[in-house]
């Protein structure tokens, strides 16, 4: 057994270390990840884990989807982060991965997604609470009306201020397209979301 | 509306266009009503897409994913040992009634909001690794729960098993002075745990 003062050191060196992991870009954290550090992937988990159900959720609408999404999103890039190449970008990785999981949610729900013209309870609340929930019931409710591959480009350019090169490089698709597909896009919610129903 | 005008709208609202293009659409807009109302609308879908706040993330879901990926085996991976967990742990893990939550600690004041009891139904462990430290955690006499840590070549990570009973709402500090102290603060009550030396540790 080691003695008290071997201990302390050793436990003062993992401390260290410790800090070392708190302040421990993505890069790091997924290089040790590769080498089959459980622990540094939960620090990666710890960092994008809230964005990815963000992003799950704002895609799906639906929170229990979206946690399961969430998961799925997690498992899949632990199962496959040695084949990730370290000279990309943890986080469009894992976006992307994200998005994939989406896609595939709503594809198999297709025909079979509510939608839900976001009628409030008028009982609720003081006017101006009413009209904050009525205004995001409203968004939610577009959100889910457009096609899922212009509600992506909405979503990681207007909640996760993603660039267009950033964009490209998480859906795998050429930044002109990025842009199109983004323009059209507003189009389609500006004509649901606004009074004037225009943006071309 | 000039075509290549609105993209730049797009773009300069997006803040993907140059300095030399700024100017050159400031100069339409100035010219240009549409265009201006244009962009006037491209802000308010903006503000209204924005009036959707971001969601906290599920209790619970980061510990579920954890559990998961303690139990999977990405190829070239050693399995987790599902085995590891010795009966006495797996006792108390039952005792503390699962409230458990998982965190790394860094020096300084960490707040930890801790999961209600329906928060998880945990038996054994979170750690992601074998366990390799644990320390009750007593405030006045009162044992509220356990410490588990351990440490590899990246990093410590500290997993809680917290007493159902237990106050929902602990302060944990690790003083850059003496890194093997973790002091413990919980409604008015401080408790200062060594890190090492206690009746569990450097199992």
């Amino acid at each position: 057994m080691n003695s008290p003062s071997r201990k302390e050191d050793k436990l003062s060196a993992a401390t260290a270390v410790l800090l070392k992991n708190v302040d421990s870009s993505d890069a790091q954290l997924t290089r040790r990840a590769q080498r089959g550090d459980r622990l540094a992937f939960a620090g990666l988990i710890e960092r994008h884990e809230r964005v990815i159900y963000n992003l799950s959720f704002r895609m799906l609408g639906d929170a229990d989807d979206a946690r399961d999404a969430t998961q799925a999103t997690f498992v899949k890039a632990f199962l496959s982060v040695k084949a990730f190449d370290p000279s990309r970008r943890f986080y469009s990785w894992i976006y992307r991965i994200g998005v994939n999981e989406c896609l595939n949610e709503i594809r198999k729900k297709s025909g079979r997604m509510e939608l839900d013209d976001g009628l409030v309870d008028a009982t609720l609340g003081p006017a101006e609470e009413f009209e904050k929930a009525e205004l995001r019931l409203h968004v939610r409710a577009a959100l889910r009306r457009i096609p899922a591959n212009d509600r992506v480009v909405i979503i990681l350019r207007h909640y996760l201020d993603r660039s267009y090169r950033e964009m490209a490089e998480i859906l795998d698709i050429p930044e002109k397209t990025v842009k199109s597909r983004l323009y059209t896009a507003r189009q389609r919610l500006a004509s649901l979301l606004l009074p004037t129903g225009e943006i071309v | 509306m000039d075509p290549r005008m609105m993209e730049l709208v797009h773009r300069a609202f997006d803040g993907e266009c140059t300095e030399e293009e700024r100017v050159e659409l400031d100069t339409a807009l100035s010219r240009d009503p549409a265009l201006r109302s244009f962009q006037i609308q491209l802000v308010q879908l903006d503000q209204h897409l924005r009036a959707m706040p971001e969601e906290d993330s599920p209790e619970g879901l980061r510990p579920a994913i954890l559990e998961v990926i303690r139990d999977t085996s990405p190829s070239g991976l050693r399995h987790a040992r599902r085995g590891s967990i010795s009966s006495r742990r797996r006792d108390f893990a039952i005792f503390v009634a699962g409230a458990a939550a998982m965190f790394v600690v860094g020096v300084g004041l960490l707040r930890v909001p801790l999961p209600g009891l329906d928060g998880g139904n945990t038996v054994g462990t979170l750690l992601p690794t074998e366990i390799t430290h644990s320390q009750s955690i007593r405030l006045n006499g009162e044992t509220l729960g356990e410490l588990r840590w351990a440490d590899s070549d990246g990093g410590t990570l500290i997993e809680l098993l917290w007493s159902a009973d237990a106050p929902a709402l602990l302060e944990l500090e690790i003083d850059p002075e003496a890194p093997t102290l973790l002091r413990v603060r919980s409604e008015g009550r401080e408790a200062s745990i060594p890190l090492v030396g206690g009746p569990n540790s450097g199992q």
